[in-house]
Order: structure tokens, then C-alpha cells, then sequence
């Protein structure tokens, strides 16, 4: 091992914001024993948009649960920023999840009795944040994922695209080290699909923050800078798509 | 999340789904209303007692008598010694003495047998004689043998020859009190005083010797009681007529009788609350005692006790409005999983979400008391309207008694214990909310 990939290696490790050792997750169904996750290990760098790739039933949405704090493994060991979420207790990790993660889902999940302004604001309400504040932010973000006009519509009052659009707005308007985002264009068409991955892509590249997609498409995989594949609860495939950290391998 | 918020979407959350808030808080009214009416009757039935007893006699006097039975050296008499004791007790307002004689007012051949009170008229405004007319009674109108009649005592002149007639009676046939027959102070009226009634009922002997006296005025109407069938007059005019009297029947007095200067003495106090205390201090002194005050004691306690009961038979509905406010928020929660899922993964405190539904049904809680607390006053208004058109006479305690009363405390207590039970109620249903997996909530679609 040459000097020059051990400094590297060095330097990746310091970058890494979430690390996961060994990790294992058995659900019981009955009688019957299911295994969702048999053993990953992985790491997961600042600034990276990092897939996990794979079919339904692989056992990628059961990680990404994991490193959200909103399920706990069987065994294993989830680190982020440093603190060994798995140990954490609910409400901790309630509040770990309010200062450093944003989420994006399949089914959108904004509150249908909330116009989008009031979704977005959501998480800085959450966080405490003053109404003059927030209402700033929320508006400013909603701006930029180009729903200026939608501020005051319900959910029930916008297409698929924006709606998840006001779902990226929300993910974001916080400003989270880490977005987690599950199939955001499960429920998309092509041309839609197309326009919410570049979006979330600049923000996450102008903002330096790390987003981690669950998808079964290929073609959203190829966003990513670092695809994880999953089957059967093993990874059986990582690879890093920029120059950069290929040259570290 | 700060508190405004959070009350912010509590009060979202109830525009959303205004039927089933109007219909839960209608429980809560009724429950309300169920408790504050029934111990409103509760107070009415207490105010009415308190009121016929304080018609009776001041709540605030305290009679003194002799006690018997001790060694007969000690005896303790009703004298001006006594007098002077009390008037230097603290609290005491005026030992009030009084002193009383059997006779009869005569009008021609018509009698009406009547006690004579004797009293104080140094301390005229402690004895609570107030005229029918209005006019201010003043110790100068009892001078030369002036007097005042009680109200339904006017009635009861008759000729012991004929009996008592209708015209006796104070009260007309619907039972209402009657205008005074005749104006008794009029000068023409040639009332006198006898203290030997035999001969008008046909006893023989001779005309007794009538004692000029002038009535001055008549007492308060509502007044019913211890002068209400009686003549009062100055004590010491009373015991110049009767020392006349004595002299021209040649009676003499009896030597113990005489010790007891004063048949009754009352002392008035100058709180209600220092009542029992003064009692004990004038029991020490020797000497047996009673006051209407006791009497109260003993009517508050068992009205507290109907109180309690009749709160109870109410508090039956509150609780039912109590099940139905946790129904609705349980239903709530059910209703809600999907939004509170969300909530707890953008990292909602859990605090907050059970902030928020107890907020929610301590509203619903809120909004029944105080919707609830004013129809009780409608209610109440209603009711003792009809009470004094009548239709409800038989609960009422009196004329002008209000069968239901409100007080304060009961309209603070109610609105709090409606939003203590919205609080309590909605305990369990903000328990399951924060209880909710968040992930199970948000996959449910």
C-alpha cells in the first residue's frame, strides 16, 4: 500500500459521517423467522449521494429505517456524526432526527389539511424556529423548487410532481447534514422523475450534505455517487461513480 | 415546538372536524349544566333555610339564660351586673336586656292579648325593629308611653264574647298577608293597656284600669320574629305602668323574681363568625345559651350533605361526557395516525404530541364549561322566574327565595373541573399517540 492511499484513506475516514458494522435485522412473522438484513457493513462519506440499489424484498428500505432511527436492529452497530444511534432511546432519537435529517418519501406524506407553505415550515416548527423566521425560509425554498405560485395550496390541490416538490422543499428547508429520501419518484413519470432528481441532486452538491436514495430504478441509481446493492439483506455490490473517490479505491 | 403552536394546530385540528368537536362539547355541556343546576338547588335550598332562620332571629345575637341546677349560693341572675360583663366582652357588640309582662291592648270592648316587651331604648338600633312604613324608629318616639306593635298582631283585636273572627287572621284566603285593618297610631284609636283580661271574658268584678299608652308605629311586615306578635316599648316606662298597676291591684312581687332584673338578655356580636366563640366566654361565665347560629351549623351540614348528593346524581353525567371526550380523541388518534407518523419522523418531540392532544380535550373540556356554565344561568334564570310566577312553587322555600343560585365559586369550579376532565380524558388518547410507531404510521396508506 503506497503512502499517497493510505493519506486517502485517512482523509476518508474523517469524512465519513455514517458508519454501520455487522448490522443484522430478523423480524418474526408468526412462527416463522424473516431475515431482512444479514450482516452489512458500510460507510457513508459527507457530500455523497449514496444509493441503495436493489429489489423489493432486498432489504434496502429496512436500512435505510435503521439509519433513520425509525426501527431498530436485531444486532449491529449504526454510527452517525460519531453517536451510536441504535442505543439511542425514542426520544432522543426524536431529537436527533429534528437537528440533522430531512426526509423524502414515495407518498410524498405531506399533511393534508396544511397548505405547502405550512408543510414546509413543518420542521422549523418543530425546531422552534420564530414565525417571521421560518415563514421567510419556507417561502425562499418554495421558490426554489419552483412552486412559487402553489405556496397557499393544499396537497389535494397539486399533481404528484408538486407535491413532491413541496416534499423536497420540507426535506431541505432546515438545513440537514442528511436527507434520507425512500423511492421520492416511485409515483412519478419519467419527465417528472428526471426534474426531482436534479433538483435534490444540486441542492445536496451546493450544500455539501449527504442524501441517501432507496430505489430499484437504474436510472435513478445513476445519480449517485456511491451505489450500494442490495439482495437478499447482503450487499453484493458497492462502486463509486465520480473520478475522485475512484481514485482512491 | 413553542406552546402558541401548538395550540395553533390544536385549534386547526378542530375546524377540521367541527361536527364531532360541537357534538362531544354538547356532552360536556350537558354534563356541566347537570352538575352546576343540581348544587344550585343545592345553594337555593341552603340560602332559603339560612334566610328563614335569620328572619327568625339575627344571626349574629346570642340568648342568654339562667342556669339551674347549681348550688343555690352561686345562682346566677339576669342583672345589670351581667349586663355590664357582656357589653366588656370583645366582639360584643351590646348586651341587649329585655324585659317581658302579660297583658292586653283594649279598643272599646274588643282585647288583644298580647306580650309587652320591655327593652333598652339607649340601645334601640341593636334590636332590629325596623317600622313597616319605613320610617327611622328613634328612642325619642317611645317617650310617654310609646310603643310598637308587630305587623300581624294589629289583627288580633276581637271581643272574647263573639271569638275570633275571619277578620283575625293576617292572611286572606290565597294565603297572602292582608293590609293592616286600621291605622293603630291614629290618636282616635283610644287604645289601652290592662294587664288583668278577666273581666272581659266575662270573669266578673270590676272594669280593670286601663294605662294610657300610644302606639307610635308598626313593625316591619317581614319581620317574624321575636317581636312579630308583640307590643315593645321602653323598659322603664313599662315598669312605671306596671308598678302603678301593682300598686292599685295591691300585688307584690316575688323576692326571686326579683333578683332576675331582666326575663331575657340578648347579646349581639358584631360577626357572625365570632358567634361561637362569644357563646363559650358567656357559658363560662355561668350562665346557658342558645343561637340561631348553631341552628345554621347544624342546616349547613345536612344541605352539604344534599349538596354532595345532588353533585353526584350531576357528576353521573359528567361522566359520561368524560368517556365521550376520550372517544372522540381516541378516535382522533386513529383518524390522525398517518399525520402524527409524520410528525414523529421529522422529529417531533414526544412532548409536544402529548401536549397537544391533552390540549385538544382539555378545549373540548373548556369550551363545554363555559358554553355549559351559561345555559346553567339561563337555566337558573328560567327556573326561578317560574318559581315566582308560581308554576314552581312547590320547590321554592319562600316568596322571593330563588329555588336555584349560582355563586361565584361554583361558576369558577365548574369551568375548571370540566377542563381538569378533558385534561384527564384525553390522558389515555395522548398516551396511544405518542405510544404510535411512527413507521408503521407512515407505511399505512
Amino acid at each position: 500500500m503506497s503512502d499517497k492511499t493510505n493519506e486517502n484513506l485517512i482523509a476518508q475516514q474523517q469524512d465519513v459521517v455514517i458508519s454501520v458494522k455487522n448490522l443484522h435485522k430478523v423480524y418474526t412473522v408468526g412462527t416463522e423467522r424473516v431475515i431482512a438484513l444479514a450482516g452489512v457493513d458500510m460507510q457513508i462519506r459527507r457530500g455523497e449521494i449514496c444509493c441503495l440499489f436493489g429489489q423489493s424484498g432486498s432489504g434496502k428500505s429496512t436500512l435505510l429505517n435503521m439509519l433513520a432511527g425509525l426501527e431498530k436492529p436485531t444486532t449491529g452497530e449504526i454510527t452517525i456524526f460519531g453517536k451510536r444511534i441504535d442505543k439511542m432511546t425514542e426520544t432522543q432519537l426524536a431529537d436527533f432526527r429534528r437537528n440533522n435529517f430531512g426526509f423524502i418519501f414515495q407518498s410524498y406524506n405531506l399533511l393534508p389539511a396544511l397548505t405547502a407553505l405550512e408543510n414546509v415550515e413543518m420542521p422549523l416548527i418543530f425546531k422552534g424556529a420564530a414565525p417571521e423566521t421560518r415563514k421567510k425560509q419556507a417561502i425562499k425554498m418554495l421558490h426554489y423548487v419552483g412552486l412559487k405560485d402553489r405556496i397557499k395550496h393544499k396537497p389535494t390541490q397539486m399533481s404528484g410532481g408538486q407535491q413532491q416538490r413541496v416534499g423536497i422543499a420540507r426535506a431541505f428547508v432546515a438545513r440537514p447534514p442528511i436527507v434520507f429520501a425512500d423511492e421520492p419518484t416511485g409515483n412519478l413519470d419519467t419527465h417528472t422523475t428526471y426534474e426531482v432528481m436534479d433538483m435534490m441532486s444540486a441542492i445536496v452538491k451546493k450544500r455539501n450534505a449527504t442524501m441517501i436514495i432507496v430505489t430499484h430504478d437504474d436510472e435513478i441509481a445513476a445519480y449517485g455517487d456511491h451505489i450500494i446493492k442490495i439482495r437478499d439483506g447482503k450487499i453484493v455490490e458497492e462502486s463509486w461513480r465520480d473520478a475522485s473517490t475512484a481514485a482512491a479505491e | 415546538m413553542s406552546f402558541l403552536d401548538i395550540l395553533k394546530m390544536a385549534c386547526g385540528n378542530f375546524l377540521r372536524r367541527k361536527a364531532r368537536t360541537l357534538l362531544t362539547v354538547a356532552g360536556v355541556v350537558i354534563g356541566t349544566m347537570a352538575v352546576v343546576i343540581m348544587i344550585s338547588i343545592g345553594q337555593g335550598l341552603e340560602r332559603g333555610y339560612t334566610e328563614q332562620i335569620q328572619s327568625w332571629s339575627s344571626l349574629t345575637q346570642i340568648e342568654v339564660h339562667q342556669s339551674y341546677g347549681g348550688d343555690a349560693d352561686e345562682q346566677k341572675y339576669l342583672d345589670d351586673e351581667l349586663i355590664k360583663e357582656l357589653d366588656a366582652l370583645e366582639h360584643v357588640e351590646a348586651a341587649l336586656p329585655t324585659i317581658s309582662r302579660y297583658g292586653a291592648l283594649v279598643k272599646g270592648r274588643e282585647i288583644n292579648d298580647t306580650g309587652i316587651i320591655g327593652i333598652d331604648v339607649s340601645k334601640l338600633q341593636y334590636y332590629n325593629l325596623e317600622l313597616d312604613n319605613g320610617q327611622e324608629l328613634t328612642p325619642e318616639m317611645f317617650a310617654g308611653s310609646g310603643y310598637v306593635i308587630g305587623y300581624r298582631s294589629v289583627f288580633n283585636f276581637y271581643n272574647p264574647k263573639k271569638g275570633w273572627g275571619e277578620n283575625n287572621s293576617p292572611y286572606d284566603d290565597e294565603g297572602n298577608l292582608k293590609e293592616l285593618p286600621f291605622d293603630i297610631t291614629a290618636p282616635e284609636s283610644k287604645i289601652k293597656l290592662v294587664f288583668d283580661t278577666g273581666y272581659y271574658w266575662g270573669g266578673g268584678g270590676s272594669k280593670p284600669k286601663g294605662y294610657n299608652v300610644n302606639c307610635v308605629g308598626v313593625l316591619d311586615r317581614t319581620n317574624q320574629g321575636n317581636y312579630s306578635y308583640s307590643v315593645v316599648m321602653d323598659m322603664k316606662e313599662l315598669e312605671k305602668i306596671y308598678a302603678k298597676y301593682a300598686k292599685d291591684a295591691g300585688i307584690e312581687e316575688d323576692k326571686d323574681e326579683k333578683k332576675n332584673k331582666y326575663n331575657s338578655i340578648n347579646v349581639q356580636v358584631d360577626d357572625m363568625k365570632n358567634v361561637t366563640a362569644v357563646q363559650k366566654e358567656i357559658e363560662a361565665l355561668g350562665y346557658n345559651t342558645w343561637s340561631s347560629t348553631e341552628m345554621l351549623e347544624d342546616v349547613k351540614e345536612q344541605m352539604g350533605m344534599i349538596q354532595a348528593v345532588l353533585g353526584g346524581i350531576g357528576a353521573v353525567a359528567f361522566l359520561v361526557a368524560a368517556i365521550g371526550i376520550s372517544n372522540t380523541m381516541v378516535m382522533s388518534t386513529y383518524e390522525r395516525t398517518r399525520e402524527i407518523g409524520i410528525m414523529k419522523v421529522l422529529g417531533c418531540r414526544l412532548s409536544d404530541i402529548m401536549t397537544l392532544f391533552l390540549l385538544e380535550a382539555a378545549i373540548i373540556g373548556l369550551m363545554g364549561g363555559v358554553v355549559g356554565l351559561v345555559f346553567s344561568y339561563g337555566l337558573s334564570m328560567l327556573m326561578n322566574m317560574l318559581s315566582d310566577s308560581g308554576m314552581l312553587a312547590m320547590f321554592s322555600m319562600g316568596e322571593g327565595i330563588p329555588i336555584s343560585v349560582i355563586p361565584i365559586w361554583l361558576a369558577i369550579c365548574s369551568v375548571g373541573f370540566s377542563t381538569l376532565v378533558g385534561v384527564i380524558s384525553g390522558f389515555y388518547p395522548a398516551m396511544r399517540a405518542t405510544k404510535l410507531s411512527a413507521l408503521e404510521a407512515i407505511k399505512n396508506e
